[in-house]
C-alpha cells in the first residue's frame, strides 16, 4: 500500500531498476547515473519547483540536489527505502537548506512573509494537485485549514516549531501538540482511505 | 521489530515535515539506523507526503551537462563512492570496512593499509542516509582506539562515546574530539567489551561528561563492531 501511493507513476519493474541505477551510481558508474537522472528528474524538478518558483532558483537547486544524489548513492539501501521517496526525500532536504540559509540572509522581513504566506487564501490545488494523490488531497482537506497551513509552511516552506510558534506568536506547545494532533488525524484519514 | 507508539508516529512525521530542531533530528536520524519499525514509519511519512511536493515538470536539457560536468574526477580524495567501491572490489569488505579504508587514506595518503595479523576492528557510526558519523577502529594488541568523526554535530555540547555489548548496559568510553582524529587509549577493563557486535554509540554531553556515566543525551550516532 505505501510503495503503491508512493510512486504512482512507476511500475513495480520501472522501481525496481531505477533501484538497480541508483546502486550502481553509488558505485560510481556514470551512466547508471544517467539514467537515475532521466528517469527521475522530471519528478524532482517538480520538487524543486515547489519550493523554489523561480525557475533559475530551481534548476540551481536540482543540480545541487542531483550532485548530493551522486555523493550519497552509495548510502542508498534497497529495501529500506523506495528508491523514488529516497530522491525526492534529499531534494527536498536539500531545497530547504538553501530556502533558509536564504531566509537566515533575509531574516529581517521573515515575518513578514510569513503573514503574507498567511494570508494567501487555501486553494486546493496550492497544497497538492488533486489527481496526484486524492488521498492526501481529501485528507489535507479534512484538516483545519490552519493545521494543513502549518504542515504546508514546514514542509514546503522550511519552517521548524520554532518558526511556526515565534510568527503564530503562540506558545511552542501549542503549535507542538495541534500539529501532532493533525499528523495523527491526517494519518488515520490516509489509512483508513487505503 | 518493536511496536510504535503514538509518540513514535508523530516523531517520524515531524522528521519528515522538518520540524524539528538539529538535537532532536540528529537523535531521529540515528534511531532510523537502528530501528526498522521507526525507518518504515519514517518512510510511509515519505511517501504520504510526496503529493504535496509538486507535479512533474522536464527540466532544461542544459542541466544534465552542467551536472555531468561538475561530477568530480575519478581521482576524488573524498569518500566518493568510486574510492569505496574500490576497497570493496579489491578486498570483498563490507561498506562499513570500505568507509573506515577510505577515511585510513585521507589520513595518511602515502601509507598503504597494513592488515595487522589479527583481524582489525572497525565500526562505522552513522546515521539513515549512511553518512558516517564517525568511524572508529580498534588495534586489539595496542588497545587503542583510532576515532575519525566525519560529520558530529553535537551544538553547545560535547560528544561522549559509549559502548554497549551484549548486556545492553552502556559504558562511557570517554570523552572525544568532535573534529579531529584522535587515537583514543582503552583502558585495560573496558577492553573486554570492545569486540564484534558490540554497539559503539555517540550522546552529546557536558563537557566533563556524562554525570555519574549516566548518558542524558540522545544517540546521535551509533554502529555495530565489526571485524575487517
Amino acid at each position: 500500500m505505501a510503495i503503491k501511493t508512493g510512486t504512482t507513476d512507476l511500475d513495480s519493474a520501472r522501481r525496481a531498476r531505477l533501484a538497480d541505477a541508483l546502486v550502481q551510481a553509488g558505485r560510481g558508474d556514470r551512466s547508471a547515473f544517467a539514467a537515475v537522472y532521466q528517469a527521475t528528474s522530471a519528478k524532482l524538478f517538480g520538487v524543486c519547483l515547489r519550493i523554489f518558483p523561480d525557475r533559475n532558483e530551481a534548476e540551481d537547486v536540482l543540480q545541487d540536489a542531483y550532485l548530493t544524489i551522486w555523493n550519497k548513492a552509495a548510502s542508498f539501501e534497497r529495501g529500506r527505502a523506495s528508491p523514488i521517496s529516497w530522491l525526492v526525500a534529499v531534494t527536498r532536504n536539500r531545497a530547504i537548506d538553501r530556502l533558509r540559509a536564504k531566509k537566515k540572509t533575509v531574516a529581517a522581513s521573515l515575518d513578514e512573509a510569513a503573514e503574507v504566506a498567511d494570508n494567501v487564501p487555501l486553494a486546493d490545488a496550492q497544497i497538492i494537485s488533486d489527481d496526484d494523490n486524492r488521498t492526501l488531497h481529501d485528507c489535507i482537506n479534512a484538516l483545519e485549514t490552519r493545521d494543513a497551513h502549518f504542515i504546508q509552511r514546514a514542509f514546503i516552506g522550511g519552517s521548524t516549531y520554532a518558526d511556526l510558534a515565534k510568527t503564530e506568536g503562540e506558545p511552542l506547545g501549542t503549535v507542538k501538540s495541534r500539529i501532532r494532533r493533525a499528523l495523527i488525524k491526517l494519518r488515520g484519514c490516509m489509512e483508513g482511505a487505503a | 521489530m518493536t511496536r510504535l507508539t503514538e509518540d513514535d508516529i508523530t516523531l517520524a512525521g515531524e522528521y519528515v515535515l522538518g520540524l524539528l530542531e538539529a538535537a532532536q533530528e540528529a537523535s531521529a536520524t540515528a534511531r532510523i539506523a537502528v530501528d526498522p519499525a521507526f525507518a518504515a514509519e519514517v518512510e510511509a511519512w515519505r511517501v504520504r507526503l510526496m503529493p504535496m511536493l509538486g507535479t512533474e515538470q522536464a527540466p532544461p536539457a542544459h542541466i544534465w551537462t552542467s551536472i555531468e560536468n561538475a561530477l568530480p574526477a575519478s581521482t576524488g580524495q573524498d569518500l566518493a563512492p568510486r574510492q569505496l567501491t574500490f576497497w570493496r572490489a579489491v578486498s570483498g569488505i563490507s561498506m562499513t570496512a570500505a568507509i573506515f579504508m577510505a577515511v585510513l587514506l585521507l589520513q595518511k595518503p602515502d601509507a598503504a593499509p597494513q592488515l595487522a595479523p589479527q583481524s582489525p576492528m572497525v565500526a562505522a557510526l552513522g546515521s539513515e542516509t549512511g553518512n558516517a558519523a564517525m568511524t572508529a577502529q580498534y588495534d586489539a594488541r595496542q588497545g587503542t582506539m583510532l576515532l575519525t568523526p566525519v560529520a558530529l554535530d553535537t551544538g553547545t555540547l560535547y560528544p561522549e562515546l559509549w559502548i554497549i555489548p551484549e548486556d545492553g548496559k552502556a559504558r562511557s568510553m570517554g570523552m572525544i574530539d568532535p573534529k579531529n582524529p584522535t587515537q583514543m587509549l582503552v583502558t585495560p577493563d573496558m577492553r573486554q567489551y570492545v569486540h564484534k557486535g558490540a554497539l559503539l554509540a555517540v550522546t552529546p554531553e557536558p563537557p566533563q561528561g556524562a554525570p555519574g556515566g549516566v548518558a542524558t543525551g540522545p544517540i546521535l550516532a551509533s554502529g555495530k563492531i565489526n571485524t575487517l
